[in-house]
Parts: C-alpha cells; structure tokens; sequence
C-alpha cells in the first residue's frame, strides 16, 4: 500500500465519511490529486482519507497518488445521505463540483463496450439503473480491470478552471486486494455453511 | 376469456389461481392449490417488500396459508425477498434445485463473507438459516428438498406438482456450472451468475383438467441432455399432458425458445406469461412478436425497457459517456389467472391485469 494523503474540501458534508473523500478523490482528475496540500475547508469532523489496513483496497492509476480506502461494507455503515452539490474539491487551479455518482458492476462484456448495473451513490433508494459504456471511455490502464463482477465508479460534475467551468466525467475501476491462499483455503473448510444442506 | 379489472378477493376453495409478477426487474409466483393452500415459487420486492406477501395480505389471506416456497435459482431477480416470504410462511416447505445441493455451492456461500466479495448467495443463505432454526431439533426430512426432474414436489388434493428440472445430465454438468464461478488466485470481484441458469428448477402443476408449466429461467442446450430438450423428455416421463398456462422462460429471449415447448408442452390456446428482464431489454420487440405468433393468449407483465434517465442539468454530459443509460423498474405488473378446480380447457380460464400488464 503506498500511503498517500489528501485532503479534500468536502465543504458542507453533512457527514464526513471515508466513502464520500475517497471517491471524490479518486474520481477527479489526477492533476487534482497530484497537488499536495490541498486544504481541507469547513470540514466538521475534519477529514483525512487514507488507511494503513492490510485489507485496503486502492483505486486504479499509476501515475497519481495512491488513495486508499476501507471497504464499501465499512463505509455504507459509516456513510449517510450526501447531497452531491455538496461535494467540491479543489487544487490550486481547479475546483471540482460532483454532481452525480454512481457505483457500478459490470454485467456483460462485449468486444468494444460493457454493460453494467449501476446504483446511486447518494441516493440509496434510487431505483436500479442499467448503462453501457464503450471501452474507449475506460483508462488504459483499467481495462485490464473491466471483467464481470468489476465494480467501478462514475462520476461526473464541473470543473472550473480560472474562472472558466467545464464538464467532468470519469470512470476509474477498483482495484480489489487479491485472494490470499489462506483465505481460499478457508472455503474448503467445513463451517456452519455445510450444515445448511443436511 | 376475458380481460377485466382486478377485484381483490381471495379465490373460492375449489378456484385455482395462477398470479404473476414482474417488474422491471424480478419475478414472482403465486398458486392457489386449492382448499386455501398456496405455493410461492420465486420472489421479488414492491417497494422493499415481498409481493407474495404483499398481495396475498391484500387479498385476506395469511402467510401461513403458504405452504409451499420453491426457489427455482439463486439469480437475484428471482429470489430477493424470498427470505421474508419463508420466514412469514411458517407451515412451508422449502424446495431448492438439486444442483446447488453440492460443496462447489457452499463455497459460494463461504465466500461470501469474504471483504469485497459479492458472490450473491446471500438471500439463499438466509433462507436455509431461516430453515435450519425452523426445523433444529425436527426431524431430518424437514430439511431443504432438493429438487430435480421427473420428482413429486407435492401433491394436495387438487394438484400435482412435478419438478421438470435439473436433469440428470444438468447435475452432472453442476460441478463445472458452478465451479467457473469460484473465486481463484487473483483479484477479488463479485460473482455475475447470470448464466447459471441450466440448473433452474422447471414446474409442472397438474391440476387434473388444466395444467401449468412453469418455466423459470431455463434455457435451451446443445446438448439434449440439459435444457429444454430434457425437459421435454422429463415431461413425457411423468405423464405431462399440454399446459393451458405457461411462465414463459427467461424472460421470452430467444436462448430459451425451444420450439418444443409450444410444440410438445403447451396448448395451442395457451395463457403464456413473460416477465420482463430490463437490465438485458429482456423480451425484445422481435420476441414480444414470435410470443404472440405462438398465442393468441400473450400478456406481459411490464414493458421491457427502463425509463430514460430525465432531462436534468447533466444529462449531456452523462449521456455523453454513457451510450445508454435506463433506469430499472416498472409498476410491478400483475397477470391473475383464476379456473375452477374443475375447468378443463384454456377457454374456461379467466385474465384478469393490472399495474401495466398488457397484452
């Protein structure tokens, strides 16, 4: 895990997750990510978003900041209903306003795009919604990430430069941890799961 | 037959019942066998709740008159909320397909509770808890029924109920099935199951006069050992005679239109009902044609395509990125089939719709 901090500008959060930072953060664009120090504003618990759990995950790209972040169970338990007006972060010459997000997981695969379920970040009780996305929108190097059952993030908002505002959106696929042997050993093991079936 | 409006009363004890849902997403079961006994096969959610439950409440009928709960898949449009339904239905049995019954299964299920692991075995996991706490202590027959082709599921007074599937051949094929979705060496992700669906549990109910076939989300095979070919064979095992009422398989896609089944399991005349599957666009126009090319008795429960998304400030640049984007669901659409119990013919049954079925 390479141990990255950032801070974003989560201005008027009305609860401060690890969920919320992290996706932002690693939705907007590197150049964003890459300034350090960018200042955390009117933040009330005051947020930081990086881990140091073995079982981090870590959002795809290699030429940014690794951000890392706890799993999406630990984070649905801690994260409440943000609205994504509220969601801005900014570097020195940038400032981001998310105004949707979505987690998907990919359903299909075919030779130029994927289809995918995918789910309001924001809004839990949204209903399901289905897209397909060409692979050309994928980064290069996510694509060896797009398999089915991949879940990835979209995102799309403003990014106002200088004074000049202009549309967003990205997709960037999680990279997941790795099946360790003892966890697949594990499975093979008897467990109260076996005596289900008797 | 006719096409009226819904009354919400519950059927006499000698009216059979055959109740339909579907939304955009998901499908549910509801027989009436009879004598106030009643099967839930499969189950999907109204605004978080069971529609088994829901509609059999609305209806006056308690969820103690279920005696039957059938899970013909694991699939998530056929099973969320299932778990609710059977621990509401405290007199029912539980039937599994037998080809889960298997350790390449419960790996599924162990893997589960694995961090960032979605295998979707949850609700079925629960379901068997669910019985497990029911029957501690009971005797061992009380446990889940594993299902297979050519089984007496349960016989009432007035039913027969036969499991057409999985064949012989497909619990054979079941280890592989179920294997190439084990986790391996590498990257974890979440388990699309979708193409699982060979090890589907298909129901014939004999009714005595009119019958029904069930046919859940099975698909057709190369191979005359699995799919519908098998279960073509299955039915001429147990005696099947052509159904007036069929569940249209998988969602009337042309991977699960065996002509065989309109040939050899079904009536001419027959009543046959898809669910929509909108996540696929599940039927196409070109399968809502050929369906109706088969019946003159074709209804859907809900339209096949999601909504599109509404115009909002960003609907440019999301629709920009996305090549199509739907949202998923529908008015949870109902077809009510009602018969006597002595009714002998498709013409003697009546279609009653509601919430955006058609025909």
């Amino acid at each position: 895990m390479s141990a990255a901090i950032a801070k974003i500008d989560v201005s008027t959060a009305t609860a401060g997750t690890d969920e919320v930072a992290s996706t932002l953060s690693a939705n907007v664009p590197r150049l964003a990510l890459a300034a350090t120090g960018l200042p955390t504003l009117d933040t009330p618990e005051g947020l930081s978003i990086w881990h140091d759990r073995p079982d981090e995950e870590t959002i795809a790209g290699s030429d940014s900041p690794q951000v890392t972040f706890a799993s999406d169970r630990e984070s649905s338990a801690q994260s409440s209903k943000i609205s994504p007006l509220a969601l801005t972060t900014s570097s020195a010459q940038d400032q981001y306003q998310v105004r949707r997000r979505w987690r998907g997981v990919v359903q299909e695969i075919s030779e130029d795009s994927f289809d995918a379920e995918i789910f309001d970040q924001d809004h839990a009780d949204s209903p399901r919604e289905a897209a397909e996305f060409s692979m050309e929108d994928v980064d290069l190097g996510d694509l060896s990430l797009v398999q089915p059952g991949a879940v990835f993030y979209w995102m799309v908002g403003y990014v106002t430069t200088r004074g000049t505002r202009r549309t967003f959106s990205e997709i960037r696929f999680r990279r997941l941890p790795v099946w360790t042997r003892a966890e697949l050993a594990k499975l093979e093991e008897p467990s109260d799961v076996d005596d289900l079936f008797d | 037959m006719s096409t009226t409006s819904l009354t919400e009363a519950p059927p006499k004890h000698d009216e059979i019942e055959v109740s339909i849902f579907g939304a955009g997403i998901g499908e549910c079961i509801v027989v009436h066998l009879g004598d106030a006994a009643w099967m839930v096969v499969d189950s999907c959610q109204d605004s978080g709740l069971p529609v088994a439950l829901t509609y059999l409440a609305s209806i006056g009928v308690a969820a103690d008159a279920i005696k039957h709960v059938v899970v013909t898949h694991w699939h998530d449009d056929h099973i969320k909320g299932a778990a609710r339904v059977f621990e509401a239905a405290v007199n029912a049995a539980l039937h599994c397909s037998a080809a889960l019954n298997r350790e390449e299964f419960k790996r599924l299920i162990k893997a589960n509770a694995t961090p960032h692991v979605d295998t979707g075995t949850g609700e079925l996991e629960q379901l068997l808890r669910t019985l497990k706490a029911r029957t501690s202590g009971r005797a061992a027959s009380m446990g889940p029924q594993w299902t297979s082709a050519r089984q007496l599921v349960a016989r009432t007074p007035r039913a027969q109920i036969w499991a057409l599937s999985p064949s012989p051949g497909t619990l054979s094929l079941a280890q592989h099935e179920l294997a190439r979705l084990l986790p391996v060496e590498g990257p974890k992700r979440n388990v699309v199951a979708q193409k699982a669906n060979a090890l589907a549990v298909v129901l014939y109910i004999d009714f005595g006069g009119v019958s029904v076939l069930l046919g859940s989300d099975l698909e057709k095979s190369a191979n005359p050992a699995v799919g519908w070919t098998a279960v073509v064979t299955a039915a001429q095992g147990v005696g099947a005679r052509p159904s007036s009422i069929v569940k249209v398989a998988h969602h009337g896609s042309t991977t699960a239109d065996d002509v065989e089944i309109w040939n050899a399991l079904v009536t001419a005349d027959v009543h046959a009902v898809t669910t929509p599957f909108q996540s696929s666009g599940l039927p196409r126009d070109t399968d809502k044609v050929r369906i109706r090319e088969r019946t003159a008795n074709a209804y859907f429960t809900a339209e096949s395509s999601g909504r599109k998304v509404v115009s909002h400030d960003m609907r440019r640049i999301i629709e920009a990125t996305a090549k199509s984007l739907r949202v998923l669901g529908a008015r949870m659409g109902h077809v009510r089939l009602r018969f006597s119990a002595e009714a002998k013919s498709s013409s003697e049954i009546k279609a009653e719709l509601r919430n955006g079925a058609f025909r």
